[in-house]
């Protein structure tokens, strides 16, 4: 099988024309003492935009700092690239800024809809996959890339619903998207092994099914179990499944740079460290054993905004 | 088969709906006048859960994740009205408010505004709705003088130039208001009451007393002051119109603490 993998024709194509910086973190507020005083050995960092657009203040100099010392990759949390909205122009330009002073590797976004009638969920909502939104995305996704001036780079979503209407899989929608397109790909594996669970399909099919070459980065993350239903909670330790999927996925993306998520409940650096580098041995096919976390009430997504240190208030 | 734009549509007001999905997925059907707008006919099931079932978890999901927003950047207002009362008020607001903006720090700018519209007429002089609204005010303050701009990064920020116009006129170029810099009045000292809140302290809601405060940002550290009547003032004055001219007389008794503190730079 291994064979098999290496001599997919895909894996011999020119890998999506970005650099591999390898194992990375997000970088998130609790953790920004830790990383000034100690400068931690961690490859490269992924930031949300949303929460770096239009600021000033502390984030703004810590990712300043940041940016001066390891290599910075955007994930953005609202371009809504499926909705039928018009495209915000003011958005985008502000991530032009963003990722020309972060000098960044490259900008992400969801490959979903957020809002429509001007208003924003703050959700990554799932895309009707049928010939009316393949067509609707890519023609979008070409008009983000000539104002970005650089490729766009689209993960897939964890998903709680399909609808009636569905004509495509996912992987084949994705991979229709890139290719027409010309964009990358953010697999988010443990997003492919939710949503494998939620609406039966095979996620190594997936995984076997998309445009491996166009694979710039990796996502890694913990989830719960609902009992009918997975959750995408990014609050726990990835879970044996989602290595073994990734040690797959890496067989035929190997150059692709992983990052691992955890936005709630978020442990100390170092301990987040040690949890990204299991990928280190799922990479040699050594799976990292993890538990399957339950819990009935979880609610989707972390809240991606950073709050603020109450520590950071005083009466003068 | 519905159209885009109809189904993203008929979501959003399904997943948005104070009722849930089954209201608002009816109220939508009929408003977009779609042929085919009840759940089943727009969401598969799963093998575990029908479509409705589905469809509720970005229901759910949407009211968790803004009501969270708004708890964790107001927790003052939270301890003074109680869990659920703040509940009501939060969750009616984001119905009344939705976000039209990329950015979750913009969701509760408009929520100061709002309690105070809230506040019935006949209420409007009682004193308990003016704390509540105060303290809403002074929690988004804070938020805007730790997010925005602050003078830490500016050129020149030591520099000013108050008394040496020989003129006895100070001029209006040494006159930059921080950009961090925020001025309110209140009629009690809420600024205590957030003080403790934040430090986990559980206190009672203080007595009326007249309170000029700046909240300002210095070395990305936020500081409440308090400031005398005249100074809060002076300030306002300044800040209104950068470009007027204001002795050196009036702004002696402060500019060594304003310098200090970046209030002005």
């Amino acid at each position: 099988m291994f064979f098999c993998l290496v001599n997919n024709p895909s894996s011999d194509k020119k890998r999506f024309d970005f650099p591999n910086p390898g194992l990375g973190l997000g970088l998130r507020s609790p953790h920004y003492p830790y990383i000034l005083q100690n400068q931690p050995q961690v490859d490269w960092f992924e930031i949300i935009s949303e929460n770096y657009i239009d600021i000033g203040g502390w984030a703004a100099y810590v990712l300043d700092w940041v940016a001066e010392r390891y290599p910075i990759a955007m994930h953005g949390v609202s371009l809504s690239i499926g909705s039928t909205d018009e495209i915000n122009v003011t958005y985008l330009n502000k991530l032009k800024s963003l990722a020309a002073r972060t000098r960044a590797l490259w900008v992400s976004d969801h490959l979903c809809w957020t809002g429509i009638m001007g208003h924003n969920t703050h959700d990554l909502l799932p895309m009707p996959l049928n010939e009316e939104s393949l067509k609707h995305v890519i023609q979008r996704v070409k008009m983000v890339q000539e104002i970005l001036e650089r490729p766009l780079v689209l993960e897939n979503p964890s998903s709680y619903l399909s609808f009636v209407d569905d004509t495509y899989t996912e992987w084949d929608f994705i991979t229709h998207v890139a290719e027409e397109a010309d964009c990358g790909i953010l697999l988010d594996v443990n997003n492919v092994y939710v949503s494998s669970v939620n609406h039966g399909f095979d996620a190594y099919q997936y995984i076997d099914n998309i445009p491996h070459h166009r694979v710039v980065q990796m996502h890694i993350a913990g989830h719960t179990h609902c009992g009918t239903h997975i959750i995408d909670t990014h609050d726990k330790q990835v879970t044996a499944e989602v290595w073994k999927l990734y040690s797959k996925a890496k067989q035929y993306c190997p150059h692709a740079a992983t990052l691992l998520e955890w936005d709630s409940q978020i442990p100390d650096f170092n301990d987040l460290l040690e949890e990204l580098h299991k990928a280190k041995a799922a990479e040699k096919m050594q799976v990292p054993t993890a538990s399957e976390f339950g819990n009935p009430n979880a609610h989707p997504h972390p809240v991606v905004m950073d709050i603020v240190n109450t520590e950071n208030i005083t009466l003068a | 088969m519905n159209n885009l734009s109809d189904i993203q549509k008929w979501f959003y007001k399904s997943i948005t709906h104070p009722s849930g999905v089954t209201h608002g997925a009816a109220e939508a059907g009929t408003a977009l006048a779609m042929d085919k707008g009840n759940i089943v006919d727009v969401i598969q099931p799963s093998d575990k859960l029908n479509a409705a079932d589905r469809l509720a978890i970005y229901h759910n999901a949407y009211f968790l994740r803004l009501y969270g927003v708004l708890e964790a950047e107001y927790p003052a207002l939270k301890a003074a009205l109680g869990e659920d009362l703040f509940r009501k008020f939060a969750l009616f607001f984001l119905q009344q408010n939705p976000s039209g903006s990329y950015s979750l720090y913009d969701l509760s700018a408009n929520f100061p505004g709002f309690l105070a519209q809230s506040v019935p007429s006949e209420n409007a002089e009682e004193s308990w709705p003016n704390f509540i609204i105060d303290l809403v005010r002074l929690e988004r303050l804070f938020q805007e003088s730790y997010r925005g701009e602050g003078t830490e990064s500016l050129p020149n920020t030591d520099n000013p130039d108050f008394d040496e116009s020989g003129d006895g006129q100070v001029k209006s170029n040494s006159l930059r208001i921080s950009p961090s810099l925020k001025l309110m009045h209140s009629t009690f000292p809420v600024h205590h009451y957030l003080l403790s809140v934040r430090r986990g302290e559980d206190v009672p809601l203080p007595n009326p007393e007249m309170t000029w405060l700046a909240v300002n940002r210095l070395n990305y550290n936020v500081k409440i002051y308090e400031l005398s009547e005249d100074e809060f003032l002076l300030l306002k004055q300044i800040s209104a119109n950068p470009e007027i001219e204001i002795s050196n007389e009036a702004v002696q008794p402060y500019s060594a603490k304003w310098l200090k503190e970046k209030f002005l730079y």
